[in-house]
């Protein structure tokens, strides 16, 4: 994505031109939405995650200096957003929602709907992806679906490229132990 | 290259992460390695189905969703909160003096107090959305609802929105009043009904995270913790502050020290911190506010005299 007229445009908001931001909104809601997808499985938490994401993002926009591109920082942006939702829940919470995503993930297995074999693999990667832990699912969907490099992900994550390589190949070692030969 | 060798560089190399050099070590290791090469392929294969999964995006009302931003990034420097405050104030006071108060129903937290956890998630982030008319009942059920639990969900239903103005507003409102009838206990011990301060816990050490509102939450705390009617809340800061000293993010423990010194409770615990290096200098300052006293680092001294001062923490 041009990051030179993400910049361009973030100098125009810094010095004044408040509809530069509405632009960069338009720029990115799209990728915003589908990572936030990606990180809740849910469309309309998706929705309002990315949302917040860009309302944070206008609240700290004077501040932003740079270092990383417009979008890994609006990465770490949503990523501390989610993080900070999930760990506003209370431990049943989340207890029920482990459940709640095992049932789903166990009914996507093993009692998918009708539909053809391409839907059900789809139905079951959306359900594996989502089951893997945080940091790796992070790493993952930052990688392969929003095509970061390590050092562009390690700078999302405030973590080091050694960490974005462990998880990474964590998540796919798992993924392709689930999967199995239904990749072939 | 070995296979051992080439193991450890080749999701890097499937990756293009590698240099040149390096890159081209592996391509010459694989043109003779039948295992390395299935190894890349498998990792190929994953990759494609994984990216034959796109995002569903198509529900998105795009310039809906654009707008929504629109008017919250102007609202956030136009709208006078401020003005909800009265209304809100005058509906606590009559909570506090009605026993037989009973809240107006409230659609909003009615649903979610029955809702499942998807539809929670859903209203949750609903609450998002809302303009001051939504926001001032929940607020209001937050601080003056009779039911504790209606209470603690209005907390929850509200948690992204506790660094508003709004919000901001009334829990401070609600700390003055509080202040306020601490001078007539007699009052409030025969009407025997003090609305839940530690469910005010929460929210505050949530405003505490917002440097801007680190102090309005620090006032707020200081009434709840000394708030010579309700010790729960005093319990509550003291457990809520433990776990965040036990927290794996140092920022968590950080705002535990800062608060834990500012409110000057939990000697014992924050002690621990004294040769954790990111926090070291914050509980060595907060020790010798406290104690007027200069032991450095030297955690057994600290107790010591800690222990020596009747009560303590």
């Amino acid at each position: 994505m041009g990051t030179d007229m993400d910049l361009d445009l973030v100098v125009r908001f810094q010095q004044g031109e408040n509809s530069a931001f509405e632009d960069l909104v338009r720029r990115h809601m799209r990728d915003a939405f589908g990572f936030c997808l990606r990180l809740t499985g849910d469309p309309a938490g998706a929705e309002e995650l990315s949302q917040d994401g860009f309302v944070q993002a206008f609240r700290n926009l004077k501040n932003f200096r740079g270092e990383s591109s417009f979008r890994t920082w609006l990465y770490r942006i949503l990523l501390n957003l989610h993080r900070d939702r999930i760990r506003r829940r209370t431990r049943e919470e989340a207890r029920l929602d482990k459940v709640r995503h095992e049932a789903e993930g166990a009914r996507g297995v093993e009692a998918p709907e009708a539909g053809s074999r391409a839907e059900e693999l789809d139905r079951e990667i959306r359900a594996r992806v989502a089951a893997l832990p945080d940091r790796q699912r992070e790493v993952l969907v930052l990688h392969v679906y929003q095509g970061l490099d390590y050092r562009a992900i390690a700078a999302a994550l405030e973590c080091t490229y050694d960490d974005v390589k462990v998880n990474l190949s964590l998540a796919r070692k798992r993924l392709r132990e689930e999967l199995g030969e239904r990749l072939e | 290259m070995t296979c051992a060798e080439a193991r450890i560089l080749i999701e890097e190399y499937h990756d293009r992460e590698l240099d040149p050099a390096r890159a081209e070590a592996i391509r010459s290791h694989l043109a003779s390695c039948a295992a390395c090469s299935d190894d890349v392929r498998r990792l190929e294969s994953l990759d494609r189905a994984l990216r034959a999964t796109p995002p569903r995006t198509d529900d998105v009302k795009w310039e809906r969703y654009v707008a929504s931003i629109r008017e919250r990034t102007g609202a956030a420097r136009r709208i006078p909160w401020k003005a909800i405050i009265p209304f809100a104030a005058a509906a606590a006071l009559v909570a506090v003096f009605s026993r037989a108060f009973a809240p107006e129903p409230r659609p909003l937290l009615d649903r979610y107090a029955t809702a499942d956890a998807t539809e929670r998630a859903r209203l949750e982030g609903s609450v998002l959305r809302l303009d001051r008319e939504g926001l001032a009942p929940l607020a209001l059920a937050m601080v003056a609802d009779a039911d504790p639990e209606r209470r603690r969900l209005a907390a929850r239903l509200l948690s992204p929105r506790l660094n508003d103005e709004a919000v901001r507003q009334l829990l401070l409102d609600r700390s003055r009043e509080q202040e306020r009838r601490e001078s007539d206990e007699a009052v409030l011990i025969d009407i025997g009904f003090e609305p839940g301060d530690e469910d005010l816990v929460g929210p505050a050490l949530e405003m505490a995270r917002s440097p801007a509102n680190f102090e309005d939450a620090v006032r707020i705390l200081r009434r709840l913790d000394r708030g010579t009617l309700n010790r729960t809340a005093h319990s509550e800061i003291v457990r809520r502050l433990r776990e965040l000293l036990a927290s794996d993010l140092p920022r968590d423990r950080d705002l535990a020290v800062r608060l834990a010194g500012e409110l000057e409770i939990l000697i014992e615990d924050v002690v621990e911190f004294l040769d954790v290096p990111e926090l070291g200098a914050r509980v060595l300052e907060f020790l010798r506010r406290r104690s007027g006293k200069d032991f450095g680092t030297d955690k057994s001294a600290w107790r010591a005299w800690f222990a020596r001062r009747s009560g303590g923490t």
